[in-house]
């Protein structure tokens, strides 16, 4: 704005948009402008619907309803675009998660129309799987499409980092023309150049570089990548199916996809697939994670050569003590074992730290990861 | 042609009387065949580990229809036995009747089938556990020769074709040609069935049986033996087979078996009950009429009786037809039976009658409530009786008595709606905790349609709980089941719920303090507080293995509600929850370090957890029983210590102002370094103050400080900032209602200074202009009153 109005006015306006229309009474309306007022109605759609489930109810007073300004009364659809008319694209994307998360609009996401509307992102997704049950076809094939171009753009941003982490150790006798700075060979470069030191300047002129190459993975491995679909654990299920996509790409590695709630369900076969994986997910009302581990266990041909990866909360429903001695007999086996507690981009989460601990103390190691992390730990441990 | 098979074995002298379960005509036609044969034993189709209750059967105090209930053991099922099923008899069973009849001559009678725990007996074709032990019947409607068999005489399905045949016969002089007739249609039937059938439904094996303990009788006994089978294993009683073994001998242990009362509700064929004909009150008429009425001589008019009958039935609730109505359909009934070539008008005749004479209008597609009313007359609500002795177990004679005295009634199948004044009246709660429990045991009695309640708090203004209830022998079956665990219904309460409470971690919901409160605020509904204590330690088992802190608050918040309300629900004693509440409160200050630990993105189901509990404590501190909250303050100020997500620092710092071990001073200068913090993302700027106000929005009035930095904020923001900091705002303040947020902004417009005055906006208008406005005003009126529109 260039004429800024005088510092009070612009006060006033703005905790009038804060506190939204039960404000007006003692703030008025008279400082904003007509797209504040269209703001005002479309932050009120939203935030005045949690006082409504208090027992107000908005805009029904029967016969002595007073006239307002509104066009006319706002649906779902007509409010995402108002919101898009009216705010940059970051807090569209805010106001689009509070309604999903906080705020239990899940009408939003049932509607083809309206979810054509809504920003793809991850957590978005999130969202759409937890209730894709009880949505109908045309909004399934939605929700597949926004699955599919999540999933997209995560595994460009992932399979690089992936790849890289999990390209096999540097062979130092081995060169190669491939020019990575993780492959730089210094010794070499500095012996091969000394012939091009420059007395004057004290400097070698590195004239050509010298890379080592990299030793290609021979033997095979196994991942069991067993992943927990209690409603916490949504959003790392998400990376969960795309890592299991990228590492069935990888030669010589063989990826096991178990999923589970109090059942186990083996999608193995659909690995390759994240969005199929993704959209065969079920959330369950229990966690059995011991009878996932026990059908997990069935899954190890050669133990020292597997890397089992269970990825929950923790909160397990079921006995612990089962699936304490099922991890005990999988450490004994030799099998690489990682507890994952969270796969999310900042790498923290909520989980059970006494089972958590119990499972460390059978031979787990227990961690919450970001994805570029955990592609780092397999590489080291497939090494 | 089959050959049909031959009534009389004379190398043996063995009687096989082929019948249909529960037929009057073929009941009546083998009474006067045993009369005439006189037989020295008298064998029944029926699992022979049944015989010890053949004297209660036969006790003249038992009044049927009546049934054998089996609880077996199912493969597999460890513990405990299960797989109920049934052997019913009613007054016109033909099995009835022969058992009668030897108990009265003095006669042996023994059941001839495999035991109720066989493997053939426990589960049907498909392989699922069976629900009546008598032979399925179904190809009697069904089967191939039957249909063919139906087209041939006009009639609309098997039933039909039963009826034409059979029934119309029931007082026939000639028994050996109506049973020789039955002989023959039951092994048309059976030769129009596959053997692979027969193999894999147990049918094969269950006649091995029945001709051994047919041998073995025949060796036992001088005199002609009378033999009643279904008329489907008939054939198979007869010629050698030379692959017989020795019998199977009944089990004492797998399997155990109770006389008790039955419904014609639950013979109905239509119902789904396989062995039985369609509308047993139908036959229960037709039997009663000649059995006793017609041999009297009290009248001969059976169709005026039938329908008479109904008639009064109909004006019993205030709606029934004119008496002309009645004589048509009486006239039409008897019309249609002679057009038909039926003596008697029988079951279709009379309902075709019904409908065509009774109902005036067009027939619904949904049927008429008429014809609804019939066909639940037809079927009968009669519930039968047994003999005190006949061992029912003390769970039943309790859940009956008690019934009784809360005046439910238990001697027919009628389903009733019951209002219960549940505040005022003391018999009411109990009735009410009565309900509860047997719903919570399973029994199937009552369905609450409507009332209060009280743990979800929903509905609270409703003064009576309305229920449905109807006693059936389901409800006596399935406490029978139950009757393994306790002796009264409290304590079957208590044991269906530390069943159901072993079973949490199977459904993978063990460790969860909310499901394990659930089933014992169930318990406590269910009126069993005073014996409460003995699932207190599986339930606290249960919470003090939690670790979702979410889940512990929600189970304390159920656990001080129940406290709360413990008069209501019938519990003198206290001490149960008080332990419970302690328990879980304990577990909640366990789990409050972990709070640390919680990203930022992950902290609102803590931060609402966090709210909840601080209701919870307001409710138990107003009702007083509050918590000791010293620990829960020093958990606290070492949380503080800590780095935690923005949103949970709030709320800790809310409860530090609460409880005064901060002051506003300390928390206008957090509030200034969180507000102006260099947070990238603008959720997480506000996100203290959301953790403040999620706890404590009176903070926003009683501590001036909070206003002051967030007017700052809103003041100061580039408008960019602002409109990105916006939604989230909203989201910080939405905890408070329409009147907190004017008063908020009450002391926001205090602050920036703003009068109301300033807010009405004066429009200046001249005097010549409202004079002209006026003028205008009028002109207008006039105009509309001229129109006659005014």
């Amino acid at each position: 704005m260039s004429d800024a109005p005088p510092k009070d006015a612009q006060c006033q306006r703005r905790w009038r948009l804060a506190l939204g229309r039960y404000a007006e009474r003692e703030l008025g309306s008279g400082q904003m402008s007509r797209a504040d007022q269209r703001a005002d109605r479309a932050m009120d759609y939203l935030y005045a619907r949690e006082m409504e489930k208090r027992g107000m109810r908005r805009d029904k007073g029967g016969g002595g309803r007073r006239g307002s300004l509104d066009p006319s009364q706002l649906t779902t659809l007509g409010w995402l675009g108002e919101l898009r008319e009216l705010f940059p694209q970051s807090v569209l994307e805010t106001v689009q998660a509070h309604a999903i998360d906080n705020l239990g609009m899940n009408d939003l996401l049932n509607d083809p129309q309206v979810l054509d509307q809504l920003e793809p992102n991850q957590h978005l997704l999130a969202s759409l799987i937890a209730c894709k049950n009880v949505a109908d076809p045309a909004a399934q094939a939605k929700i597949r499409e926004i699955a599919r171009k999540v999933v997209e753009h995560t595994m460009q941003r992932l399979k690089p980092q992936v790849m890289r982490a999990l390209a096999g150790k540097t062979d130092r006798f081995r060169r190669s023309q491939l020019k990575s700075m993780r492959n730089f060979d210094w010794r070499g470069t500095i012996r091969e150049n000394l012939k091009h030191f420059d007395s004057e300047r004290q400097r070698i002129v590195a004239e050509r570089l010298r890379f080592f190459g990299r030793s290609e993975r021979r033997l095979p491995w196994t991942i069991i990548l067993c992943v927990d679909q209690s409603g916490s654990m949504l959003a790392s299920t998400i990376y969960a199916a795309v890592m299991a996509a990228i590492l069935t790409g990888l030669p010589s590695v063989e990826v096991k996809l178990v999923v589970f709630d109090t059942s186990v369900v083996d999608l193995s076969s659909e690995a390759h697939d994240p969005v199929a994986v993704l959209m065969s997910v079920q959330l369950g009302g229990g966690t059995d994670i011991g009878g996932a581990v026990q059908y997990c266990e069935t899954l190890v041909t050669q133990p020292t050569r597997t890397v089992f990866v269970l990825l929950s909360d923790f909160m397990e429903g079921g006995p612990v003590a089962r699936l304490v001695a099922a991890v005990r007999r999988l450490a004994s086996a030799r099998v690489r074992l990682l507890g994952l507690a969270a796969l999310s981009d900042d790498g923290a989460a909520v989980y059970d730290h006494q089972t958590a601990q119990r499972l460390a103390g059978a031979g787990m190691e227990v961690a919450a990861l970001t994805p570029d992390r955990f592609a780092e730990w397999l590489g080291k441990v497939m090494a | 042609m089959v050959d049909p098979a031959p009534l009389h074995d004379p190398l043996r002298d063995v009687f096989v009387v082929p019948v249909r379960h529960h037929s009057p005509a073929c009941a009546a036609q083998l009474a006067a065949l045993l009369d005439q044969v006189q037989p020295a034993a008298v064998l029944v189709e029926g699992p022979c580990d049944f015989d010890p209750l053949i004297p209660l059967i036969c006790d003249a105090r038992t009044r049927p229809p009546v049934a054998v209930v089996a609880l077996r053991q199912l493969d597999g099922a460890a513990r405990r036995k299960r797989a109920t099923s049934y052997f019913p008899f009613s007054a016109h069973s033909p099995e009835y009747v022969a058992l009668r009849h030897a108990h009265g001559r003095q006669v042996a009678s023994q059941f001839i089938d495999l035991p109720s725990h066989a493997r053939a007996m426990l589960f049907d074709g498909e392989g699922e556990p069976a629900r009546t032990l008598q032979g399925d019947e179904t190809l009697f409607d069904s089967g191939d020769y039957v249909t063919a068999l139906a087209r041939d005489l006009g009639c609309r399905d098997g039933n039909e074709v039963w009826d034409q045949l059979f029934e119309t016969r029931i007082a026939d002089a000639d028994w050996r040609r109506f049973f020789a007739d039955v002989g023959q249609y039951c092994a048309c039937i059976r030769a129009a069935t596959a053997q692979s059938v027969m193999e894999t439904d147990g049918t094969l094996e269950r006649e091995v049986q029945m001709r051994a303990l047919v041998a073995r009788a025949r060796a036992a006994t001088q005199g002609p033996i009378v033999v009643v089978v279904g008329g489907f294993h008939a054939s198979a009683m007869f010629g050698d087979h030379p692959g017989d073994g020795a019998p199977v001998p009944p089990s004492g242990s797998e399997a155990s078996s109770y006389l008790v009362r039955y419904g014609n509700r639950q013979l109905d064929a239509l119902a789904g009950y396989s062995a039985g004909l369609p509308l047993p009150g139908f036959y229960q008429h037709w039997w009663d009429w000649h059995h006793c009425e017609r041999a009297n001589g009290a009248t001969d008019d059976w169709a005026g009786t039938l329908i008479g009958g109904f008639v009064a039935h109909l004006r019993g609730q205030g709606r029934a037809p004119s008496f002309p109505v009645m004589l048509s359909a009486i006239e039409q009934a008897k019309r249609l039976a002679s057009l038909r070539g039926r003596p008697l008008p029988l079951r279709d005749d009379v309902i075709d009658a019904v409908r065509s004479t009774f109902i005036k209008d067009e027939i619904p597609r949904a049927g008429a409530a008429l014809l609804q009313e019939l066909h639940g007359w037809l079927t009968g609500s009669a519930i039968g009786d047994v003999p005190p002795a006949a061992g029912s177990p003390p769970l039943v004679e309790a859940v009956r008595s008690e019934a009784r005295r809360l005046r439910f009634v238990v001697d027919d199948g009628e389903i009733r709606t019951r209002n219960l004044d549940i505040y005022r009246k003391e018999t009411h709660r109990e009735a009410s905790r009565f309900c509860h429990a047997l719903a919570l045991v399973g029994a199937g009695f009552g369905q609450r349609t409507a009332g209060p309640d009280f743990r979800n708090d929903v509905a609270l203004d409703r003064l009576f709980e309305v229920w449905s209830v109807g006693w059936s022998p389901m409800v006596e079956a399935r406490l029978i089941e139950v009757s393994e665990l306790a002796d009264s219904l409290p304590e079957a309460v208590i044991a269906v719920i530390a069943e159901r409470i072993a079973a949490l971690a199977e459904q993978g919901l063990g460790r969860n303090a909310e499901a394990a409160i659930d089933l014992f605020a169930t318990a406590c509904r269910a009126g069993a507080g005073e014996s409460a204590g003995a699932i207190l330690q599986l339930v606290e088992a249960e919470v003090i293995e939690d670790a979702e802190l979410r889940s512990v608050v929600a189970a304390l918040s159920d656990a001080v509600l129940l406290r709360r309300g413990h008069k209501v629900l019938g519990i003198s004693d206290p001490a149960p929850i008080d332990q419970l509440m302690h328990t879980i409160w304990r577990r909640v200050l366990v789990l409050l370090p972990e709070l640390a630990a919680i990203p930022a993105d992950q902290a609102r189901p803590a931060l609402q957890a966090l709210a909840d509990l601080r209701g919870v404590i307001e409710i138990a501190r107003s009702a007083g029983f509050g918590f000791d909250l010293g620990p829960f303050d020093e958990a606290l100020a070492r949380l503080e210590a800590q780095d935690l997500a923005p949103a949970i620092a709030g709320a800790v710092m809310a409860f530090a102002l609460l409880d005064g071990r901060a002051d506003g001073q300390a928390l206008g200068l957090r509030l200034q370094v969180e507000l102006a913090g260099a947070y990238l993302d603008a959720g997480e700027r506000l996100a203290f103050v959301g953790g403040i106000i999620a706890i404590s929005r009176e903070l926003l009035w009683t501590v001036p400080q909070v206003v002051e930095a967030l007017d700052a904020v809103v003041g100061d923001a580039e408008e960019d900032d602002f409109i990105a900091m916006l939604p989230h705002l909203r989201l910080a303040l939405m905890p408070l209602d329409p009147g907190e947020i004017d008063r908020l902004s009450t002391i926001v417009a205090e602050r920036l200074g703003i009068s109301p005055d300033a807010l009405a906006q004066v429009v200046a208008i001249s005097e010549d202009e409202a004079l002209r406005n006026a003028a205008l005003d009028r002109e207008l009126a006039r105009k509309l009153e001229a129109e006659g529109v005014a």
